[in-house]
């Protein structure tokens, strides 16, 4: 075997090896799971194999519903099936059987995946809040598509055609001249060729930003356009702002690095205000949800980053402020400004 | 024949669930970490660091620090170690909270968690 197979081994086995460990992960271990699969694409790719060539078993009813907890339990038993006591496995390497388990939480993860998104024959995929997932389209094409997100796709022989419906995605677009690649929503027309870019619907706006490569920007009453029509072009790095009249506003440049942080669930802050900072953690959890009180305190502007799923850690920086005050309800965190004048009363 | 209809086939969940909300991460690991930081505005090489480093990071928007130029940074570094690097001669300071999200202030005022950075300033 020559060195690159003795790589993608030793990275299949530590797939293995997460995803068993996953079965009952530490906080510690939850993070550096999620650290370990977006290190790499070799990482994603290797659970996306083992998935891909399960897939064909069909072992899976797609129509059933299925729990999270009920698929971990059932890989659970599947895995003392093969031959492992009952008790939780240590942290040790058990190479020989990680290897069944993985491939089998792998067939669940596709059992809920098909579940979660094939809701009719029209290709229409969409996620929960909190929820993510990552598909390979019959061009090689691969969507990551994030929470709370609806999608559609649509290929024929002249175009491939994805409408996003809400939420966000992000497209790495196989080149194919014949084919250009465009992203739909209610204010835009986001057209590539070949290239990787993210498409957010944020209310009546779209948010188009360029990760590699150039994309064009039009108008939807433009879709039957040739590739001579004039319209802007956004290159890596660009963001810009489409509202719902269609007006065309480029932002100024990104860290091209910050924009796809959403497939490690990580949030990225540069000079954003406090009021935006608390809805996009909303925006990945159900619980606690975060409500900023007053103008002013809304507009309080930070930098920083975040793990999408912590903003207790956004909370506990806040409560170093003694000018603040919190009051935790139902799943909710209210933080407000102490001084009187700005307490809302009920 | 069996139907062919299902052409777009989703490969792969990453069910969030799975994640569910941790609470922060774990305080400061001391591993070397290979960093690749431009020098770019600071505010987003200090994000940069975040992200490489894996660690949470938050600190006010204070417009012409968070724009100052920032040094660039490559190599391996301790995170705590890269940071201080970051942050020479910006006059911030870091501290960690107790979940292990690093937060920066002026180094001029008095915080109460505050943790002193040998040799960044001079």
């Amino acid at each position: 075997m020559d060195s690159r197979e003795k790589e993608t081994l030793s990275v299949a086995e530590q797939a293995a090896e997460w995803l068993l460990i996953m079965e009952t992960p530490t906080d510690r271990e939850r993070a550096a799971f999620w650290k370990w699969l977006s290190a790499s694409p070799l990482h994603v790719r290797e659970v996306l194999l083992a998935a891909k060539t399960r897939q064909r078993l069909r072992a899976f009813d797609a129509s059933h519903q299925l729990e999270l907890e009920t698929l971990i339990a059932s890989a659970r038993s599947h895995i003392s099936q093969i031959g492992e006591p009952a008790v939780p496995p240590s942290r040790t390497r058990r190479m020989r059987w990680a290897y069944a388990a993985a491939a089998c939480l792998a067939v669940l993860m596709v059992a809920a995946a098909s579940y979660l998104t094939i809701s009719d024959a029209r290709h229409t995929y969409s996620t929960e809040l909190g929820q993510q997932l990552v598909l390979e389209l019959d061009d090689g094409s691969v969507v990551y598509l994030n929470t709370d997100s609806r999608m559609k796709v649509r290929f024929s022989d002249q175009a491939r055609d994805v409408y996003l419906n809400a939420g966000q995605a992000l497209f790495e677009v196989k080149h194919d001249r014949s084919r250009p690649f465009r992203v739909h929503t209610a204010t835009s027309i986001v057209e590539a060729v070949g290239t990787q870019f993210d498409v957010r619907v944020v209310g009546n706006r779209t948010l188009v930003s360029v990760v590699e490569g150039v994309v064009r920007v039009l108008k939807p009453q433009m879709d039957a356009v040739t590739v001579d029509m004039p319209a802007p072009r956004l290159a890596a790095g660009e963001v810009a702002s489409v509202d719902a009249d269609g007006q065309f506003e480029r932002k100024s440049k990104v860290d091209v690095a910050a924009i796809a942080a959403w497939k490690q669930q990580r949030l990225i802050f540069n000079e954003e205000t406090l009021g935006w900072i608390a809805d996009e953690f909303n925006r990945y959890n159900a619980a606690p949800r975060l409500k900023v009180e007053g103008d002013a305190l809304r507009s309080r502007r930070f930098n920083g980053v975040f793990n999408a799923h912590s903003p207790e850690s956004l909370v506990e920086y806040l409560q170093q402020d003694p000018s603040l005050e919190f009051e935790r309800k139902e799943g909710e965190i209210v933080i407000r400004a102490v001084t009187s004048a700005s307490v809302e009363q009920p | 024949m069996e139907s062919r209809k299902r052409t777009f086939i989703p490969i792969a969940v990453l069910a969030l669930a799975l994640i569910q909300s941790t609470s922060g991460e774990p305080a400061a690991a001391a591993a070397p970490v290979e960093y690749h930081i431009a020098s770019q505005p600071l505010a987003q090489a200090l994000n940069a660091w975040a992200q490489q480093s894996g660690l949470q990071l938050i600190w006010p928007a204070v417009d012409d620090v968070a724009r100052t130029r920032s040094r660039a940074l490559y190599g391996r570094y301790q995170p705590m170690q890269a940071l201080t690097l970051l942050l020479q001669d910006s006059g911030l300071r870091y501290s960690v909270l107790k979940e292990g999200t690093v937060t920066l202030s002026d180094s001029s005022a008095d915080g109460p968690t505050a943790v002193p950075v040998n040799g960044s300033r001079r």
